[in-house]
């Protein structure tokens, strides 16, 4: 059986209809499961509570983009005007496995070092565990 | 519409911004280089895939800037290039990162005896139709 590989290339991100791919150099959606664990008299068991989904991003930075328009910029207006209004996303990590769910904006920050191209790095809080679709 | 071209989207803008310089400048590598000259070159890697998806052609695209002056006496060649290498960065247009200036080196072209610096220049570029 031939190894499967996939790489960076395989993967898309579309945060509120906004596709990433062009400025996007990382992503990573992580989701965190939550568990208590209790020390019994036949042993140590875990229960699961709770799942914490973040999508971590970073990207070259775009501010002051007009063709296409800057998602650096459309994210902080989201983040200012409606920080508690959740953007649906959609994470391809490859053709066939679709991750979508939503995430609530944030505000990307703005920096440089003197020679080399400006990066955006932020996190996005999710609503709740994302779905995954195989197709 | 035509799609765009590393040519036509990253390396045209950048030797017309070279232009305004006082100096030859080339977008390739000159058979005989006619001093003060510049001359674009790929780097290596040129092209760098730093960015996620496959939807289009995208890329990191270095190059790099020889500036080129004549090699007669060492202290006003030196004046020479170190002008010259400010008047190129000075003349990069926003959108290229500009790395190190490699030391200046003694080059033999042809019968010309050339001091020549390096300037390392990248930039991102994405196919567009």
């Amino acid at each position: 059986m031939a190894t499967t590989v996939i790489t960076g290339r395989d993967l898309s991100l579309t945060i509120d209809s906004k596709n990433y791919g062009d400025q996007c150099t990382s992503a990573t959606l992580k989701v965190d499961l939550e568990r208590n664990a209790y020390e019994t008299i036949d042993g140590k068991v875990f229960f699961a509570l709770d799942t914490t989904a973040t999508l971590s991003i970073t990207m070259l930075a775009d501010w002051g983009a007009n063709s296409p328009s800057s998602i650096c910029e459309a994210m902080w207006t989201a983040a200012s005007t409606a920080p508690n209004t959740a953007l649906t996303y959609t994470f391809t990590a490859a053709s066939g496995a679709v991750f979508t769910g939503s995430v609530y904006p944030s505000f990307p920050d703005a920096s440089g070092t003197g020679k080399d191209a400006q990066t955006v790095t932020f996190t996005l809080q999710g609503t709740a565990k994302p779905t995954l679709t195989i197709s | 519409m035509t799609a765009s071209t590393i040519l036509s989207a990253v390396r045209q803008p950048l030797a017309t911004a070279l232009s305004g310089v006082t100096a030859n400048v080339f977008a390739y590598v000159p058979e005989n280089v006619p001093v003060p000259a510049v001359v674009l070159v790929p780097s290596s890697p040129y092209l760098e895939f730093d960015t996620i998806g496959n939807s289009t052609f995208r890329c990191k695209v270095n190059f790099t800037i020889s500036c080129c002056v004549t090699y007669s006496s060492n202290p006003a060649s030196l004046d020479n290039i170190e002008q010259l290498i400010e008047s190129v960065v000075l003349a990069i247009p926003s959108g290229y990162e500009i790395g190190d200036v490699q030391r200046p080196s003694v080059t033999t072209v042809g019968a010309s005896t050339l001091l020549v610096a390096d300037i390392g220049v990248s930039t991102h570029y994405t196919r567009t139709l």
